[in-house]
């Protein structure tokens, strides 16, 4: 609740402005009026009412506070509906939500509407009673009414933060009182007993059993005594009473006894006004007796006690009257002084019960900005929170790169005195790869190699007297050791040239160090007397790997 | 609600949202960037780190085998030397085929295909050389045998790739002249410094 703040009450007869600061009334003002046509001009003769509610807040210094108003509202619906608690409380506000869209004039869910758990039964089941139920509250009136009570006090300088009908807060206050007075024995009946209605409620064992309200109340008594007044001899009074007047004497006198003075300064006795006010106060005994009856069971009505509350409880032998017709005990009466059609409850109530509770009504634009900026407050806290935690991670790197770098240098700081040892671990790798790199390039040119001087030397161990050799090439052919020999041989006696190059290329092919040997070419020719075959022979030799550890070890001694 | 009251929200939305990620992107995403690199930078010290324990306790045996990769080295050039030489080629051949009893008629370098002199033809900027030669000689069998011998086995990296013989006109018969042809290798086998290589390093 705001620490200051303003509560505005507007009914047909009257208009009260309260200034309650932390919880409670410091100042009140309020203004009588007369509006019968009030439905009929709703809610365009709200506009009347600016200035005397103008004139109430300035006496009262509360331009500009945040206000709520209660308003008689003729076209809306309040009620308190029942719902099995099993139900949970969303089955309760969508059964209330039905229940009111029953109730209204209008589509609820179109117009400014009010859900509010007003109760839930904690007491024992009484035998034959129901479960324990939810009582929620629930309101609703039209965009345009709740839109011009708004205006109306925007326009004389208050915040309205919320409007609700009047009748919200008589029916919270009345569940409330009967619950409390439900607690000791017995069944308890709360009579609120308003200007424009009353609100019946009875409970029992701390368990509400049920919430009427019925549309009779002060101001109906005060109609009926504005009506034609006869004297006791049924002779017309000499004047029928103003409804001010009539007001005033009610409150003064309440319901005479019978033969008792009703008005002393006129002389109007009881035995004239008791007649008007029999059907009104018949209707409201026949309402109350018939909600009881089907309200409380029959034990439960018999040890029954009615709390009066409201205005009219002050009306003096109202409430004992209609208790007395129901057979009913009355708890002491509601002590709060007179007021407009929302005492009986201090205005202090009301400001505790409902307003700290309860979304009360707002027109739809208030609404929608309420809900706007809702969304725009927690955009605003999600974009705060990610700049959060975008600010948490920035500093965590910021702190985490620094640690990097500390352990970094010191790595570095320790790599330094390693430079060394790291340098020469390299520079070992290189070397040896240098090396290897060296061999393998000597190996692939020097390989195949021929061993041309062994060859020679077969060639010489080999080569008989009867064969000549005029010509010997050795060269790689490829990568195949080759040697081509050519010469002739001459046959000698006893065999022929053929059988000598025979014989010596087997000789020659015996050699470990040749792979094959074949005959390129032979002719014959004849040399004198003798014969001869020139020939050419191929020699292909096994190709050797190179040796570079061979070749390296003569150098090898001779450095040693 | 109607679009009336919610564009705005909306772009208060997108605006407080974009606020966000620009102030991310901007701010956080550099220093995680920076943090990153500076984390992949702490464990490539903590490996050469590793490296270098690792390099310190085996110390002696990896100066060994460092020794022992130079005298490779070493000898991998000294075995090279004659083919980067071609007056010391020549002097050596000279000196050996005296030794054996022979006579070196003429000496000359020649191209890989068989052309002009050429010093070598795989030398560049590695410093890997190829010379070949050829030279003629007039001996025994065996003297021509052993200086073959000697070639391959006692003058580095060298080999003998061809061998023309033919009976010495006017000799004996037991002379011949031979024409060979050798080719002799070097390498250097020092360790290539990459560009770049070293650097960083502390």
């Amino acid at each position: 609740m705001q620490r200051r703040c303003v509560l505005v009450e507007i009914c047909p007869s009257q208009m009260r402005a309260a200034l309650v600061v932390r919880g409670r009334v410091v100042a009140s003002r309020s203004v009588g009026h007369w509006l019968p046509d009030w439905k009929e001009s709703w809610p365009k003769g709200l506009v009347s009412l600016a200035p005397a509610l103008r004139t109430m807040l300035s006496e009262l210094g509360a331009d500009g506070l945040p206000a709520t108003i209660f308003y008689a509202a003729p076209h809306g619906a309040a009620g308190v509906y029942s719902c099995p608690a099993s139900a949970g409380a969303r089955g309760a506000e969508s059964a209330a939500r039905l229940a009111l869209a029953d109730a209204s004039e209008f589509a609820p869910e179109a117009n400014p509407t009010m859900i509010f758990r007003l109760a839930v039964d904690h007491g024992p089941r009484a035998e034959g009673a129901e479960g324990p139920q939810i009582h929620t509250l629930a309101a609703t009136d039209s965009e345009a009414g709740v839109r011009a009570v708004t205006e109306l006090g925007t326009e004389c300088g208050l915040d309205v933060r919320a409007v609700a009908p009047a009748d919200t807060v008589a029916l919270a206050s009345t569940v409330r009182a009967v619950l409390a007075a439900s607690k000791g024995p017995g069944a308890a009946v709360a009579l609120r007993i308003g200007s424009w209605g009353t609100v019946l409620a009875a409970a029992a064992g701390g368990r509400l059993r049920f919430v009427r309200q019925i549309s009779v109340g002060t101001a109906s008594l005060v109609s009926a005594l504005t009506g034609e007044v006869r004297s006791t001899d049924g002779a017309p009074a000499p004047r029928a009473l103003d409804r001010e007047r009539a007001g005033s004497l009610l409150a003064r006198s309440g319901i005479p006894a019978r033969g008792s003075v009703f008005d002393a300064e006129s002389g109007l006795g009881a035995d004239a006004v008791l007649p008007l006010m029999q059907p009104v106060l018949q209707r409201w005994i026949v309402e109350v007796r018939q909600s009881l009856r089907f309200g409380l069971t029959e034990p439960e009505r018999a040890g029954a006690h009615m709390v009066p509350m409201g205005p009219g409880s002050q009306v003096p032998n109202l409430a004992r009257l209609i208790a007395d017709q129901l057979g009913l005990t009355v708890a002491e009466p509601d002590s709060t002084p007179a007021g407009p059609p929302l005492g009986g409850g201090s205005i202090e109530d009301h400001a505790a019960g409902i307003l700290g509770d309860a979304e009360l009504l707002v027109p739809s634009e208030r609404a929608e900005g309420r809900r706007l900026a809702t969304i725009r407050r927690g955009m605003w806290i999600g974009i705060g929170a990610a700049c959060a935690l975008g600010a948490v991670d920035g500093v965590s790197a910021w702190f985490e790169l620094a640690g990097a770098r500390a352990q970094q240098e010191r790595v570095k700081a320790s790599l330094a005195d390693a430079a060394r040892v790291v340098d020469i671990g390299r520079s070992l790798g290189d070397r040896e790869a240098a090396v290897r790199a060296s061999r393998q390039k000597l190996v692939g040119w020097m390989s195949p190699r021929a061993r041309w001087d062994a060859l020679l030397a077969v060639l010489g161990r080999e080569t008989p007297a009867s064969i000549r050799l005029s010509r010997v090439e050795m060269r790689f052919e490829g990568r195949q050791p080759e040697c081509s020999i050519r010469g002739h041989a001459a046959a000698s006696p006893g065999s022929d040239a053929t059988a000598s190059l025979k014989s010596y290329m087997e000789g020659l092919s015996a050699s470990p160090i040749v792979q094959k040997c074949t005959l390129g070419s032979a002719r014959r020719m004849q040399d004198g007397d003798s014969g001869r075959t020139e020939f050419e022979v191929v020699i292909t030799l096994v190709g050797l790997p190179a040796d570079l550890d061979q070749a390296m070890a003569p150098l090898a001694e001779n450095r040693r | 609600m109607n679009s009336a009251t919610i564009r705005p929200l909306i772009a208060q939305g997108v605006i407080g949202l974009s606020v966000c990620l620009g102030g991310y992107a901007s701010v956080v995403m550099p220093l995680r960037e920076k943090l990153g690199a500076a984390q992949a930078a702490l464990a490539q010290a903590e490996v050469q780190a590793q490296e270098a324990h690792a390099v310190e306790s085996s110390m002696a045996s990896v100066m060994e085998r460092l020794s022992q990769a130079q005298a490779q080295a070493e000898a991998i050039t000294e075995a090279g030397g004659l083919a980067r030489s071609q007056e010391a080629l020549y002097a050596s051949l000279s000196a050996r085929a005296a030794d054996f009893g022979l006579r070196i008629d003429e000496f000359t370098p020649v191209d890989a295909q068989g052309g002009g002199p050429v010093a070598d033809r795989a030398a560049g900027a590695s410093g890997d050389v190829v010379l070949r030669c050829r030279f003629g000689a007039t001996g025994s069998y065996g003297e021509l045998a052993r200086l073959l011998r000697a070639i391959s086995e006692e003058h580095g990296f060298s080999a003998v790739r061809s061998v023309r013989l033919w009976p010495e006109s006017g000799s004996t018969g037991r002379e011949v002249h031979a024409e060979v042809e050798t080719e002799h290798y070097a390498v250097d086998p020092t360790p290539r410094i990459a560009p770049g290589a070293g650097e960083g390093h502390p």
